[in-house]
């Protein structure tokens, strides 16, 4: 009846245009302009490009790579919520820029690949030899035989990190079991400091924690429920919602912390007013920045039956890694591909030197790091199983209902067994 | 250029730009997010007709629904039955000869400058439980056990943030009734005093009849912005903590862009519209009235 991209601009701007002046930011949308841009330059053809990191290696990384591909850069960070947001409608108006990262999991990438925007990087992979630099596996080949995404991330996984001076002001040491936990709960409560800070407003920092429960009571519990070879209300997950409870009755997180922000969380625990931080290794460079000699980390601790080296959550899955995609709309498809490429490795480079494992050859060195990320490097290398975060398995819609499942478990809006009984009927559905 | 304007088609021919933006970046998008409404689809692949299927979620299987249309009501009655009386309260003080009431009113105008999010994340910070001023304030002041979650608990999360939105625009009103008030000839109320009718009396019988036209416009508008609230909502609590401060237009935006149900999301769209132009037009109803002339 209607010209697809017509629909959806139109569409968009009467759903949007009440309520997104606030989220778009200052970040203008190159994507309508990109044309006369490219007319414009005499000698040198941009590439525009989008990234939700915030770690400022990432900038140093694309400008080293524009420079090796020979493109004037346009980078612009945005701020990670409003990235998808502001992705996610670009994607379904196809106005997207012309080098964009991906958040990992299905539920973002599915839509990306279904959307027909991006262009497949064989060619470029190979006409530059490039692709030859990927360890095996690392590039995700599709069902069509196409490779349409470049790593932009290692595997980064959920740690525990904790204040080493609060700990210590406490006289208790870094938990190593859930009566360790416990204990340590029970004492920075006495001490009238928050033990855990957790950003329940976005929902996702609190989903994570309870699939990492779940794991540390049986680590095969998801893949065999999400198979259908078990269910969602047997023991493991039971159990791991009776500790979410547990941890919540016992004021384990900060007063109303069902509306605080991640990042307002975050801003507690540096700033010595928790003892600790569930998060992702991800932070590692903006945490230690920020605290020093005082970040602590440890595995996250033997909660349940399985060891702390058993399992870890991971926020990517060799499916959906983190990724940089190419805007097949592009007016300078072949630069862009090039560049996005560039700057994988480029910023694996800058893995490799901070002494993580790396998604591809480096002739870069480790450089000495932190005690802290050297434990971490040594602990993930241990780990016997990384299990991919629920949220990015499953699809959008089943994944905020996830979501909003588990800030009702937070909330003590229903019990562990209710809890369960509605996430065996929401997960069903996700087979 | 006056015989020019007096020629209907010219007129017309004026009026086209308008009238074509008009369609294209509002009648048009309506009418395509209502097809939509009647689709499943994710905003990609391609859709398929489902009726009025969406429709019959929303209004029987959705709970959360309920709650944001409960939600976007307490809006609405706040911002007429509070925030209007308030904002009149005030226009009425600094309207008087006073002084200091110029900075009277810029003070209270002030907050309205600001943008929506700026006033939202400053609130964020003043509610915040742990570092937050209010609870701070309230320990200070003996009263520490008043202190609260504000905005992580769902008793209070809705009234916390229905006082930011009453905070900010409650200037906006105050303006349009001073405005209106400013308009009221004096002699009026000179002729009322030599009667014996001052403070309420002269209120009730002059301020609030010659106001009437007034009043219409701010109620019309407070309902208008109340149920479009978003941005306050979206920053302040995101709809949170379960639920219990979500709107319809932020659950409009959560369905369509977070969830990719882009058909669902376009049925809470065309909900929304038809509940303002049908509120709308039942105000417009109940609040005319016969011009008053004295």
């Amino acid at each position: 009846m209607f010209g697809k991209k017509f629909g959806v601009v139109a569409a968009s701007a009467a759903l949007v245009s009440v309520m997104l002046t606030s989220c778009g930011g200052a970040e203008a949308n190159n994507g309508g302009t990109q044309g006369q841009e490219a007319a414009a330059a005499d000698s040198k053809k941009s590439v525009t490009l989008w990234i939700f990191d915030a770690d400022p290696m990432y900038q140093s990384a694309a400008e080293a790579a524009a420079a090796e591909t020979g493109v004037e850069l346009k980078y612009e960070y945005i701020q990670d919520e409003t990235y998808k947001t502001k992705l996610s409608v670009a994607l379904a108006a196809n106005e997207l820029p012309d080098v964009f990262q991906q958040h990992a999991g299905k539920s973002f990438r599915t839509p990306v690949l279904q959307s027909k925007t991006v262009a497949p990087l064989n060619d470029t992979l190979d006409s530059t030899g490039l692709g030859a630099q990927f360890l095996d596996n690392q590039l995700v080949t599709e069902e069509d035989g196409n490779i349409y995404s470049v790593p932009s991330n290692i595997s980064t996984t959920l740690v525990l990190y904790y204040n080493k001076k609060l700990i210590s002001e406490l006289g208790a040491a870094a938990p190593a079991t859930w009566e360790d936990l416990q204990s340590l709960v029970k004492a920075a409560n006495d001490k009238g400091v928050i033990p855990i800070a957790l950003g329940g407003k976005e929902r996702w920092q609190a989903d994570l924690l309870y699939d990492m429960l779940v794991a540390r009571e049986d680590v095969t519990a998801f893949d065999k429920a999400i198979k259908g070879e078990a269910k969602f209300t047997d023991a493991p997950f039971v159990e791991a919602a009776n500790k979410v409870t547990t941890l919540v009755e016992s004021n384990a997180f900060q007063k109303g912390f069902l509306g605080s922000a991640y990042l307002d969380a975050q801003e507690l625990f540096k700033n010595d007013k928790a003892v600790m931080w569930v998060d992702g290794s991800f932070n590692f460079s903006s945490l230690s920045a920020a605290m020093g000699d005082n970040l602590g980390y440890i595995a996250f601790p033997k909660t349940g039956a399985e060891d702390a080296l058993s399992a870890t959550i991971g926020f990517q899955n060799a499916e959906a890694p983190y990724s940089l995609f190419v805007n097949n709309s592009s007016a300078n498809v072949a630069e862009a591909k090039e560049f996005a490429i560039r700057l994988s490795l480029k910023l694996n480079d800058e893995f490799v030197r901070k002494g993580l494992p790396g998604y591809a050859k480096s002739e870069v060195k480790s450089e000495s790091q932190n005690a802290e990320l050297s434990a971490y490097a040594a602990d993930i290398s241990q780990t016997v199983k990384t299990q991919a975060m629920w949220f990015g398995l499953l699809s959008a819609d089943v994944g905020q209902e996830y979501r909003d499942l588990t800030q009702a478990l937070y909330g003590g809006q229903l019990t562990a067994e209710e809890f369960t009984a509605q996430l065996e009927t929401l997960l069903r559905t996700a087979e | 250029m006056e015989k020019a304007l007096s020629n209907k088609k010219i007129i017309a021919l004026f009026l086209l730009p308008g009238l074509i933006v008009f369609l294209v970046f509002y009648f048009v998008p309506i009418v395509m997010t209502a097809y939509y409404s009647l689709q499943d689809w994710d905003g990609i692949n391609p859709m398929a007709f489902i009726g009025l299927d969406n429709y019959t979620k929303m209004f029987t299987a959705d709970k959360s629904f309920w709650q944001a249309v409960w939600n976007s009501l307490a809006f609405l009655l706040v911002g007429v039955l509070i925030q209007l009386p308030v904002s009149f309260g005030l226009a009425l003080l600094v309207s008087r000869r006073m002084k200091g009431r110029k900075w009277f009113r810029n003070i209270y105008f002030f907050p309205v400058v600001m943008s929506t999010t700026m006033v939202s994340l400053l609130w964020v910070k003043i509610y915040d439980p742990n570092i937050g001023m209010l609870n701070t304030l309230m320990e200070t002041l003996g009263l520490g056990a008043w202190t609260g979650a504000w905005l992580g608990d769902t008793k209070t999360a809705l009234l916390s943030v229905l006082i930011v939105t009453t905070w900010h625009y409650v200037g906006y009103n105050m303006l349009i009734l001073f405005a209106g008030m400013q308009g009221i000839p004096e002699q009026y109320y000179e002729a009322a005093k030599l009667d014996g009718a001052t403070g309420w009396k002269a209120v009730r019988h002059i301020t609030f009849p010659l106001l009437s036209d007034v009043l219409r416009i701010c109620i019309v508008l407070n309902v208008i912005y109340a149920l479009k609230t978003f941005e306050s909502v979206y920053v302040m609590t995101n709809g949170g903590p379960l639920n219990s401060t979500t709107v319809i237009a932020l659950k409009m935006f959560q369905e369509a862009f977070l969830k990719q149900n882009f058909g669902y999301g376009s049925a809470l769209a065309v909900f929304m519209v038809l509940e303002c132009l049908v509120i709308s037009w039942v105000l417009n109803k109940v609040l005319t009235q016969e011009k008053i002339e004295y």
